[in-house]
């Protein structure tokens, strides 16, 4: 694996949640480009959403307990990087109950956006994005192709030894099989009908309770796993 | 063969359970002892009273808002889900864990629950369930869910299994979310550390996996196994087919 751009100077570059919620609102965030189903769109303002959503999210307290505990562990975690865009289902449904994480665990979190004004098309290229160095490094792979899938989430001990990495979404959501069936044809539609309709049933499923079922599945795949390589190190190192 | 209405109706219920697993009955079975034969088969060993385990996991098992709003609205879905058939021995940990919660789950669905054991007087003793050999057990259900991986089948608890009002299979759950990497865990925590004898290997590991069932890993496996089967009846009603 290419040596990690992510060194204490580069992470402190990233925004805190805080900062993150205050800066989706800004002209500046709003002047870049943004996505929808259909593809490149003018960004909304995200940000109350954000906020709404940060507001009341609640991890359980076996979630807390269990973020305390390896945050606790010798190597254990102490920094979360994210890489994240308003404009992403995944990015809205997670980024809040990361930093509902944090919070448990005591971990700095910093988030970076993906894009710089214009939205990423192809590799990451860092003559259009000022974070192509973090996304570069941060590609997802599926079926031979390598995708900038977000949201990242990187989690590092105190010294940025990287001991997990969560991205885009939990495993079961199986996203792709059941956007496609959502998305797919219904008998009798026109194509223009089916994507209208397509549209309107996902962003109903986003308002559903599913959405936050699959949150606390991200929060117990990322828990599971960081508690998985303390448990593996425990027993190599004695 | 399905699973008729009859054969579902003698089940225990959730309450009817807790109370048999104190009972002298159930505590006069054979339980797992901690060991397997070479085609897989348990050994047997004496069972213990785990009735106040599940009732105190049940008493602190709480579903999530979200979660009981999702199977609420799984269960009023045209053919949704109605009813969860449930396999289950007190002596597995994977079954202390979950049962409790899918009792939440029911509740909160209105689902009819109904539990069986695995096994009669004897463990499972040989690899595949047999109702032959073992007539006082439930080995026809076992045999009909069992988990399959790379390396065969086997008769995993706990098993559930969820249907239509009308008994139409739309999912099974088996043994433990995917996310819980439990070989794995459990074969660290075997792992003998430097310096000790096998013996204190055995005994520092049961002392770890006691701790872990303890602590709140446990719960969020919980958790995670409900969110797991939700995503998947979630996905039955939109008519994603697997692949």
């Amino acid at each position: 694996m290419a040596e990690s751009p992510v060194t204490p100077q580069r992470f402190a570059q990233g925004m805190t949640f805080e900062q993150y919620v205050a800066y989706i609102g800004t002209p500046e965030n709003l002047a870049r480009e943004g996505s929808t189903l259909a593809g490149s769109a003018p960004r909304k303002d995200w940000s109350a959403f954000m906020r709404a959503r940060y507001a009341k999210t609640r991890l359980t307290d076996a979630q807390v307990a269990s973020m305390r505990w390896l945050a606790k562990q010798p190597g254990g975690p102490a920094r979360l990087l994210v890489i994240s865009e308003d404009w992403s289902s995944d990015c809205r449904r997670d980024v809040p109950y990361l930093q509902r994480l944090a919070d448990a665990g005591g971990l700095e979190l910093r988030i970076f956006n993906r894009d710089g004004r214009s939205l990423l098309k192809g590799a990451p290229d860092p003559a259009s994005s000022p974070n192509a160095d973090l996304m570069a490094h941060y590609m997802s792979a599926r079926d031979g192709q390598r995708y900038a899938s977000i949201p990242v989430a990187a989690f590092f001990d105190r010294d940025f030894n990287e001991l997990y990495r969560y991205v885009e979404f939990p495993a079961i959501y199986h996203k792709d099989r059941l956007v496609a069936e959502i998305r797919g044809p219904r008998a009798g539609e026109t194509a223009e009908q089916t994507k209208a309709r397509g549209g309107t049933d996902f962003f109903a499923m986003l308002e559903s309770p599913f959405f936050d079922v699959w949150a606390d599945a991200a929060i117990a795949e990322i828990l599971s796993a960081l508690h998985e390589r303390c448990v593996l190190a425990g027993g190599r190192h004695g | 063969m399905a699973v008729t209405a009859e054969r579902f109706a003698k089940g225990m219920t959730f309450d009817e359970y807790v109370r048999y697993a104190g009972s002298a009955e159930n505590l006069a079975r054979e339980a797992f002892g901690g060991g397997y034969f070479p085609d897989g088969g348990s050994m047997g060993g004496p069972r213990k009273d785990n009735s106040a385990i599940f009732r105190e996991r049940y008493a602190k098992a709480k579903l999530t808002d979200q979660q009981a709003a999702a199977i609420k609205w799984l269960a009023a879905q045209p053919g949704g889900v109605s009813k969860i058939l449930v396999i289950s021995e007190d002596w597995s940990s994977d079954c202390r864990r979950d049962v409790p919660w899918l009792q939440r789950l029911a509740e909160a669905g209105g689902l009819e629950l109904r539990i069986f054991n695995r096994d009669g007087k004897k463990i499972l003793g040989v690899r595949r369930p047999d109702p032959a050999a073992y007539p006082d057990a439930n080995h026809d259900l076992a045999l009909q869910f069992m988990k399959k991986d790379e390396r065969g089948e086997w008769a995993a608890v706990p098993v559930a299994v969820f249907f239509t009002k009308d008994m139409q299979e739309l999912h099974r759950y088996i043994e433990f979310p995917a996310v819980y990497q439990k070989d794995r865990v459990r074969a660290a925590q075997n792992a003998a550390r430097p310096g000790e004898t096998a013996d204190q290997a055995k005994e520092r590991s049961a002392k770890e996996f006691a701790a872990l069932q303890a602590g709140p890993f446990f719960d969020i496996w919980a958790s995670a196994g409900i969110d797991e089967i939700l995503s998947a009846l979630h996905r039955k009603v939109l008519g994603v087919t697997h692949g």
